[in-house]
């Protein structure tokens, strides 16, 4: 044991032999030449980029002033030697450092976080009387396209009080800029990177001589995050909603559920947070007329009308509560329930209705007579199926279940049999207590359009470096052979057959089916919804348009979807004509061409 | 009184001057004070401050001496109990900033993971020693590894993975020291070892050559005691298991976890915390050179770099201004005493007395070698502090104390 002991302490001591004897040149000439000045080297934060690979967002250069004084004191003094001169508020510098101090204890105090061309040179000029700053640069945010698809992107803030607190030691000090929302929050440990430190050698006289690179780390810049959003088609969608007070609309990729295009209109520019908000502007943005903050796509509930019949057509099927052939009602524009009229949306009634031309011409009195024989756990069971009442699974946070009125619902609402059967009759035309996210109505389409399978909708397609992420999806039960032939039969019919409610706005060229729907609002004109797949046989997107406050799905919200189709499949179009002329040619080759 | 006539006057002469120097460099690290960010009082305040904590370790190195041994061994279980209830308590605290070591009582903050460590040291020497005290039995082999693993996993939560390392490198020694065969410390190590190489390989070397090397060992140590099948196939299997399952526990820990262990075992990985230490230690250090730049002299102790200069990194103050000379002879006295302390165990009649001065012995010999180990960038940074020498009440009480009981044990040698 004794030998073990000596071996060991012999080990120290050639250690110290070659620290102290050996190397000593070098470490001495550390230690007496220069004064080592570290930096952290904050890593430059990963961009969003659209499907093409275009920025979204990126970052641009901007300029801090620093100072390595460290005492409150000293601070204060620093921060008052460019209030004489310049509008400096020395109250909210301190401030700052009274947040900042003890947590980053090795990085210089950022003076200024945001320092103009006139600070720059101001500090810069006046160096030598000055206390001793440092003009340093750093990335701020930039969103490229302002105010486009705003509410999905997100923006980034200065690190808050809690952030601090919650994150690992280390990882954010105080002026940092973190994502506050949106995909910003959501891919931010993707984004972020990690800091590196940056060593500067510095004489007596505090001149920075350069950089110690043996003694750095560089940092670990952040990853870019590939999204499945297509930015001129974003513009597009964006532009003919803009042309609206407010709305939302969003486009799926049937198969996995890629958005390529996701608005919520009015939008807002969130550059304004990159550069700091002041608390007023943000509540004046808060409290703005249409609530721009408010992301209508996935946090607003609305009643999901009669792009809701789909559901309840479903749940007619699966539990074969009417034969789909048989012709229920003859409506005549309402029908009576108890001592109540429902009205249907003709006022002049559709006549002879079974289910297929009930769902072609949206026909309301078709389904009161459903409604009175629906069950609410059986119509709720088919919202759920097709996700209704959960969460999409969308990767940005604060996502809205919507509300599903089932038996227990009621029961509480009104306690044990102190309801009737006739907030079914509203249910089943999506006008009673049903609410819904616009995304979720989009993925009921897709469903439909996919053949029976919910996807879960998302923004990020794969993060730089990294293989695309897989995104899981569910099968509906039950939507499948003749249920979902018909329902796929009676969507095509709305848009294809003359008696259709969306049939003004096919397109010659490409068949898609859809669902018009049109949200009572007791507050004002009702909302337009119209959620539609293409094409119709061989389904690649879905979309759903929602317009707050304007009149009938088939009228305001269904030309949307026409002219985001005849964009997208333009190129289709375009190919299909260049087909046809191919085989006219070659068939008048065929016929009368010189043999 | 033979207890007079075998008095080691060496070894406390030796424990005396490593005090001195002590108060010498923690007088140095504060002086001068002004210009250095300090004020007067500062300068004076953690000397008067170290004088009193020297004056209670020799209080303590008395108690230590005059209390009879069978004393201690009869209170070894209460003392263990008392120490694990304060453990106990100081987690339970409110959280004080990122970890939870100290205990306040009044004025005076304690490190109860300190004072455990006497605890421990008498409760394995109590089990290990009287005519059922071999460490082969399972029953006495079960009370060391659960009086072990308490207060490891409790030190482990606080979290302060270098002081339950401590415990670690006490429990050895002492098992071997009482007839614990030392293949079987192998055994019972190599899986944490094998652990910590794979985290090890798969985070900072970046190759699988430390694991490998490892594996391959443990195959042709078990194919050399291939006549202990059993044992053979457990070593290998376990050995084996640990290389498969800690890459899968590995990605269960959160981000800052695995960083934590990371920067323990690459402290140079840290280049703002504490690789920057380590690398200003070494500058200090080094540019100390042969002779050291003189007492008082120092330059790198009055820049901004080690917030534990005078605590766990007192050595790199020390390397630097009484050079390699000064760090030998230090490193020298302490060898000394621990030397001694193994004579002193091999002369002991009593096996409890043999046992605890094996356990003293330990305990000096890993708190100096990882201390000095830890300025030179040899050790990971952990809050390990250089025994007599750096500041703080609660190390330099407990290490009087228990040089006191060596001494105790050296001069009545012959009890039992």
């Amino acid at each position: 044991m004794s030998a073990l002991v000596v071996v060991l302490f012999a080990v120290v001591v050639v250690r110290l032999f070659t620290l102290q004897v050996v190397r000593h040149e070098r470490y001495d000439r550390f230690a007496r030449d220069n004064q080592l000045l570290r930096e952290r080297a904050t890593a430059p934060r990963g961009f969003l980029r659209d499907r093409k690979g275009t920025p979204l967002v990126d970052n641009v250069l901007h300029f801090e002033v620093t100072t390595p004084w460290r005492s409150r004191q000293d601070v204060e003094t620093a921060a008052a030697s460019l209030a004489a001169y310049l509008p400096v508020d020395t109250a909210k510098i301190l401030g700052r450092f009274d947040a900042w101090r003890g947590r980053a204890a090795h990085v210089p105090f950022p003076l200024v976080p945001d320092a103009d061309k006139f600070m720059i040179s101001f500090v810069r000029e006046n160096a030598d009387v000055l206390p001793p700053m440092r003009v340093a640069s750093r990335g701020r945010r930039r969103y490229r396209e302002h105010a486009l698809a705003a509410h999905m992107l997100g923006y980034v803030g200065e690190v808050g009080e809690s952030e601090l607190a919650a994150a690992a030691p280390k990882r954010y000090y105080p002026g940092d800029m973190v994502g506050k929302i949106g995909l910003e929050l959501q891919c931010e440990d993707w984004l972020r990177g990690e800091d590196g430190v940056r060593v500067l050698e510095v004489n007596a006289a505090g001149t920075v001589l350069g950089e110690n690179k043996e003694l750095s780390a560089p940092p670990r810049p952040g990853r870019d995050v590939f999204l499945t959003l297509d930015v001129d088609l974003q513009r597009h969608l964006e532009g003919m909603l803009a042309t609206y007070s407010a709305g939302a609309a969003v486009v799926l990729d049937v198969d996995d559920g890629a958005i390529i295009a996701a608005a919520s209109i009015p939008s807002y520019d969130p550059n304004r947070f990159a550069t700091g908000l002041s608390q007023a502007s943000l509540t004046a943005l808060l409290e703005a007329e249409g609530r721009p903050l408010f992301n209508r796509l996935s946090q607003a509930r609305y009643p999901p009308a009669s792009t809701f019949k789909v559901v309840s057509a479903f749940a007619i099927l699966i539990n074969e509560l009417i034969d789909p052939g048989e012709v229920l009602v003859y409506c005549t524009g309402a029908r009576r329930f108890g001592n109540r009229v429902f009205r249907c949306w003709q006022e002049g009634g559709h006549g002879g209705m079974n289910l297929m031309s009930a769902l072609v011409q949206s026909c309301d009195v078709y389904f009161y007579r459903v409604g009175e024989i629906m069950d609410a756990d059986l119509l709720a069971a088919a919202a759920r199926a097709f996700g209704f009442g959960e969460r999409t699974g969308l990767d940005i946070p604060g996502e809205m279940l919507g509300n599903i009125p089932d038996r227990e619902y009621y029961d509480r609402k009104f306690g044990r049999g102190g309801w009737t059967q006739g907030h079914m009759l509203n249910n089943v035309i999506g006008q009673g207590e049903y609410l819904t996210t616009v995304l979720q109505v989009a993925r009921m389409c897709a469903a439909v359009a996919n053949g029976g399978y919910l996807v879960r909708p998302h923004f990020v397609d794969h993060v730089e470096g990294e293989a695309p992420i897989a995104y899981p999806k569910k099968r509906v039960p039950g939507l499948d052979g003749a249920t979902l032939a018909f329902l796929r039969r009676a969507m095509e019919g709305v848009v294809q057959n003359p008696g259709g409610t969306a049939y003004w706005t096919r397109l010659a060229w490409l068949r898609s089916a859809g669902k018009t729907g049109t949200a009572q609002n007791p507050h004002g004109e009702a909302h337009a919804w119209y959620t539609a797949y293409a094409p119709a046989d061989a389904p690649e997107i879905a979309i759903a348009i929602l317009v707050e406050n304007s009149g009938h799905g088939g009228e305001f919200a269904a030309p949307i979807a026409r002219d985001f189709f005849a964009r997208f499949f333009e190129s289709l179009q375009d190919e299909t004509a260049r087909v046809e002329r191919g085989v006219d040619a070659a068939n008048a080759v065929a016929d009368g061409g010189p043999r | 009184m033979t207890a007079t006539r075998d008095f080691d006057w060496v070894l406390l002469f030796t424990v005396a001057m490593l005090c001195a120097v002590g108060l010498g460099m923690i007088y140095s690290v504060f002086h001068p004070a002004v210009g250095a960010g300090y004020t007067v009082e500062t300068e004076h305040l953690y000397l008067q401050r170290q004088l009193l904590w020297v004056i209670l370790g020799a209080v303590a190195l008395v108690i230590g001496f005059a209390v009879p041994m069978r004393v201690f061994e009869s209170l070894a279980y209460l003392i263990y109990a008392i120490g694990a209830i304060l453990l106990v308590v100081v987690l339970a605290l409110p959280s004080r900033g990122e970890t939870q070591r100290w205990l306040s009582l009044g004025p005076l903050r304690v490190q109860p993971s300190e004072f455990m460590k006497i605890a421990v040291i008498f409760a394995w020497a109590r089990i290990l020693s009287g005519y059922r005290g071999d460490p082969r039995r399972p029953r006495n082999l079960a009370l060391v590894g659960v009086s072990f693993a308490l207060p490891f996993l409790l030190v482990l939560e606080q979290p302060d993975l270098g002081t339950a390392l401590v415990f670690l490198g006490l429990v050895i020694p002492v098992l071997y020291w009482r007839g614990f065969r030392g293949i079987h410390i192998f055994f019972g190590l190599s899986p944490l070892v094998c652990a910590l190489l794979v985290i090890y390989g798969d985070n900072v070397a970046h190759n699988p050559w430390p694991f490998g090397v490892f594996i391959v060992s443990v195959m042709v140590v078990a194919y050399v005691r291939r006549r202990h099948l059993a044992e053979s196939v457990a070593l290998v299997v376990s050995n084996l298991g640990v290389g498969l399952l800690v890459p899968i526990l590995w990605n269960d820990l959160k981000p800052y976890q695995q960083k934590r262990i990371v920067n323990f075992l690459d402290p140079g990985a840290d280049k703002l915390g504490a690789g920057w230490q380590v690398i200003q230690s070494k500058i200090a250090i080094g540019s100390g050179g042969f002779g050291g730049k003189g007492y008082l002299e120092g330059t790198q102790k009055a820049l901004e770099f080690l917030p534990a200069k005078h605590t766990d990194f007192i050595f790199s103050v020390l390397g630097e201004e009484l050079g390699f000379f000064g760090a030998f002879i230090v490193l020298l006295l302490f060898m000394v005493i621990i030397v001694k302390a193994l004579a002193i165990a091999q002369k002991a009649k009593g096996e409890f007395a043999s046992a605890v001065a094996v356990g003293v012995g330990a305990y000096l010999f890993f708190q100096a070698v990882v201390s000095v180990a830890m300025t030179t960038g040899m050790a990971p940074v952990t809050g390990i502090p250089l025994p007599f020498i750096s500041y703080g009440g609660s190390s330099m009480i407990v290490s009087c104390f228990l040089v006191g009981v060596l001494l105790n044990c050296g001069a009545r040698w012959y009890e039992y």
